[in-house]
């Protein structure tokens, strides 16, 4: 029992760290769309923040 | 069904005298507990009159006592819902008990046989077995001590994480859970007292599982009773101070650098029980990050204090109070894969995902965006029992709740800020005062109760909202374009009840009405009144004590929450600074039904399946405002829900315990009918049925505990098909599975009798969304595997 302990004990240490973790893939930026709406995602800039329906509360 | 103000106050009128009369009449009872019945036989049937009747709680003290009369029966006073055991004796007879559950939906007859001494046989300790069909009119579940400590994380497990394992539940970002397809309004209440509304979800948070003893969780078929919020209604039974001393203090560490001590105790100081806890918790990841980690800033801490004392006042009186603090300061986490625009490449723009989502904005990474919460809560309650069958509680109680969100703009609108960023400082504060009252009498089979509750809101905003200096290089705060506003919200939610429990033999009846009134006092002056009558009915049926069935019908009306009105939005430059706001929001009112069948085909096994639907008019939803943690509502024309729910208890002896459930939903609205000003031209014109946001088709939960003495595994293992996602809301995010395992051993001869307890929480690493560009950060990932150790060493003799 007390070696499972043990085990358990460097497994926290050993395991729960999320150092290490290779950084997530970052973005890279694309051309407008000339054609696109003003609140269309990839319209050219001048939109402004806006509001969100369905906020996460 | 809109309400109807005229009929609605008739009704008032003529509800008013009888509640008056009800509690002038000293036959009641509390709905904080319950007054089961029972009868004591001999082994020839005949009822045994005299025999004393002894209960006791988990930790074997003695709750109650009394004697039965010359019918052989007997009924308890003033018993909060939760697990007992009630014990006989006679003279000359060999003593019998049975363990009991109480919960404040149904009572569970008690029949106890006192035979004679010569009839006594060798006691064999009965294995345990599933629970038998609840003859409840509505979805409950109820969950005890042992149940709730035996979940990963035990005692630092969040309410919230408990709800998730029960049918119905969709868990979201930031811990929040939805039932039933049901926005947010999930009614907490701790004792008997509803808890307000908080600025946040922080009383959900604020809510460990250390503090329970029990919990009943309703889902549907409310009894009258029951107002307000009602996708759900968590019953807490708080832990109290008793004969036994018990309590432990326990540390826990792991991922994230996460440290949390916690520590609770609980005895009696004479006649008076006092019960205290309170924890720490210090975490490199608080919130839900908006990205797969590793994430930036952030870290969190948050503190929890609880007391609660109880003084038997009297023979007939006891009087509690409660009272518990909660403290967070969470970091604002960035999103690191977000990349600044190129200044000199204008035609570039940040990428949209898979599902067609804009893009969040680039936060700068020196961004020290905080957010800081603070709640208090105290309540007494005065129980006064007028006699066995008749109980009053008064209740009064206060809330403060106070979140400050702080953006940093000095960073937040830097030099790598796209041009034209905004941010913005928001405080917000409520206090709430208010109270319940409530009684009820037995008269034959009928059980009365009414009551009235009152809550008085005065709610305050203020925001400073900052325009970056696109003129300047370095970017910077625009003070020509800094704008600063303020919001006073004053409001007072009153209710009123009246229901009648009827239990006939095999067929149980709950019939009621209840009558609720909201005030709104504008900023213009003026007020806004809006009144809800819900009539509700609810039947069961047992076919035998092993097989019932139930079905529900009745009205739900649910007011707005009126803190964060709408002008927020003008403030925030949504609308112009000029234009005024008019107050719009309506109260919800639902039409819902429900029919269920809860049965035990055999002792170590129950089943139950339960349809439900649901057709709302002025449908309650949310918004947020900005790039700000401001949520205002808004009204669907109208909604509509549907759903069926399955669940399963496996009890084999003292070895293993099971359960698993699976709930399918829909829900939808049509038509945005308020708050328009805060939607497109397209939205606003868009008049088909949308799938809500907070409803998730499929949710499947399964747990199995499995117990050797003194050490104990337990494995959850939880499946959702995903919550919605895309610029009309049409796609979902992709589904996931995620298991949690606790490996939970106990030392009794090792001195201090530690416990220790290990807990992986996403066991196979499942790297899965909440939400994908929905919410106040865009996206919301789920914890990576998590791996946390919990030494505990018990207090007293019943830690």
């Amino acid at each position: 029992m007390n070696r499972l302990v043990l085990f358990c004990l460097f497994a926290v240490a050993g395991c729960g760290r999320e150092d290490g973790r290779p950084d997530p893939p970052v973005q890279h930026l694309v051309p407008c769309d000339r054609d696109a709406g003003p609140d269309a995602p990839l319209a050219c800039p001048s939109s402004d923040a806006g509001v969100r329906q369905d906020g996460g509360d | 069904m809109p309400a109807h103000p005229r009929a609605a106050r008739a009704l008032f009128a003529l509800l008013a005298p009888f509640a008056l009369l009800v509690a002038v009449e000293p036959r009641a009872q509390a709905t904080a507990d319950a007054a089961p019945r029972g009868i004591v036989r001999d082994e020839n049937m005949a009822p045994i009159a005299g025999a004393a009747i002894v209960v006791h709680d988990a930790r074997g003290d003695t709750v109650a006592t009394t004697t039965t009369d010359a019918q052989g029966a007997f009924t308890l006073r003033a018993i909060p819902f939760g697990e007992y055991t009630v014990e006989a004796s006679a003279p000359g007879k060999a003593d019998a008990h049975q363990h009991v559950v109480v919960s404040s939906s149904t009572t569970e007859a008690i029949e106890l046989y006192c035979t004679e001494a010569k009839y006594t046989f060798r006691v064999v300790e009965k294995p345990p077995e599933a629970a038998l069909p609840s003859r409840a009119t509505g979805s409950v579940s109820q969950l005890g001590r042992a149940a709730l400590q035996a979940l990963p994380q035990g005692d630092d497990r969040a309410i919230t994480d408990v709800l998730a394992t029960q049918p119905g539940f969709v868990l979201d970002a930031f811990g929040n859970v939805y039932a039933r397809g049901n926005h947010a309004n999930v009614q907490y209440q701790v004792d008997g007292i509803p808890i307000p509304d908080s600025v946040g979800n922080l009383f959900a948070q604020a809510l460990p599982v250390r503090l329970i003893q029990d919990v009943e969780i309703l889902t549907g078929g409310m009894p009258a009773e029951f107002g307000d919020r009602l996708a759900a209604v968590v019953n807490v039974t708080s832990r109290h101070g008793g004969v036994t001393p018990e309590g432990s203090a326990q540390v826990r560490y792991g991922s994230f650098n996460t440290v949390e001590p916690g520590l609770s105790y609980a005895r009696s100081l004479g006649p008076v029980g006092v019960f205290v806890g309170g924890s720490y918790l210090y975490s490199q990841r608080a919130l839900d990050s908006p990205a797969v980690t590793p994430i930036l800033h952030d870290d969190g801490q948050s503190g929890r204090a609880f007391l609660r004392v109880d003084v038997p006042a009297s023979e007939r009186d006891r009087i509690e109070v409660f009272a518990s603090y909660a403290y967070n300061l969470f970091q604002i986490p960035i999103d690191p894969t977000v990349v600044p625009l190129d200044p000199t490449r204008p035609d570039l723009v940040r990428p949209v995902d898979q599902y067609g989502n804009a893009s969040p904005p680039f936060v700068p990474h020196d961004t020290d965006a905080t957010e800081r919460e603070h709640e208090l809560f105290a309540a007494a309650s005065w129980v006064h029992a007028f006699s066995e069958r008749a109980q009053l509680q008064i209740a009064p109680y206060y809330k403060l709740s106070y979140g400050a969100l702080g953006s940093d703009p000095a960073h937040a609108l830097g030099a790598l800020a796209d041009p034209g960023s905004t941010a913005s400082d928001v405080t917000r504060r409520a206090d709430h005062a208010g109270g319940v009252a409530n009684v009820s009498t037995r008269v034959g089979n009928h059980t009365i109760k009414t009551g009235a509750q009152v809550d008085y809101l005065d709610g305050r905003t203020d925001f400073a909202e900052y325009v970056r200096d696109d003129a300047s290089p370095a970017g910077g705060i625009d003070p020509a374009q800094t704008g600063r506003g303020s919001d006073h919200t004053r409001a007072l939610l009153s209710g009123m009840y009246l229901q009648d429990r009827w239990e006939r033999g095999r067929f149980s009846l709950n019939a009621g009405v209840r009558l609720d009134e909201q005030h709104v006092a504008l900023a213009s002056g003026g007020s806004d009144d809006q009144v809800g009558v819900s009539p509700r009915l609810g039947v069961s049926y047992a076919f035998r004590k092993e097989l019932v069935l139930h079905a529900f019908a009745g009205v739900n009306w649910q007011p707005p929450s009126p803190l964060d009105a709408a002008n927020a939005a003008r403030i925030l430059g949504v609308l112009p600074s000029t234009a005024s706001v008019p107050y719009d929001i309506k109260a919800q009112t639902d039409a819902y039904g429900e029919l269920g069948l809860d049965g035990r085909p055999w002792k170590a096994l129950r089943l139950g399946a339960v349809g439900w639907g649901r057709y709302a008019w002025n449908q309650l939803d949310d918004t947020a405002i900005g790039e700000t943690n401001l949520i205002a509502n808004y009204n669907f024309q109208r909604g509509r829900a549907v759903g069926v729910e399955g669940r399963a208890e496996l009890v084999l002896g003292h070895w293993l315990s099971a359960f698993g459930n699976v709930s399918w939903e829909i829900a939808q609205g049509q038509g945005i009918a308020s708050a328009r000003y805060l939607f497109t031209p397209d939205q606003l014109a868009n008049q088909s049925w949308q799938t809500l946001d907070h409803a998730q088709t499929l949710t499947a939960n399964l747990g199995a505990t499995v117990r050797e003495k003194l050490a104990s595994l337990t494995v959850l293992a939880a499946y959702g098909s995903g919550l919605r996602t895309g610029p009309n809301n049409d796609q979902t995010v992709p589904q996931h599975v995620r298991v949690d395992a606790t490996l939970q051993l106990a030392f009794d001869k090792v001195p201090l009798r530690p416990r220790v307890a290990i807990d992986v929480i996403n066991l196979f690493d499942a790297q899965y969304a909440y939400r994908i560009a929905n919410g106040f950060v865009g996206s919301s990932w789920a914890a990576p595997r998590s791996v946390f150790a919990r030494l505990a060493i018990p207090l007293g003799e019943g830690g």
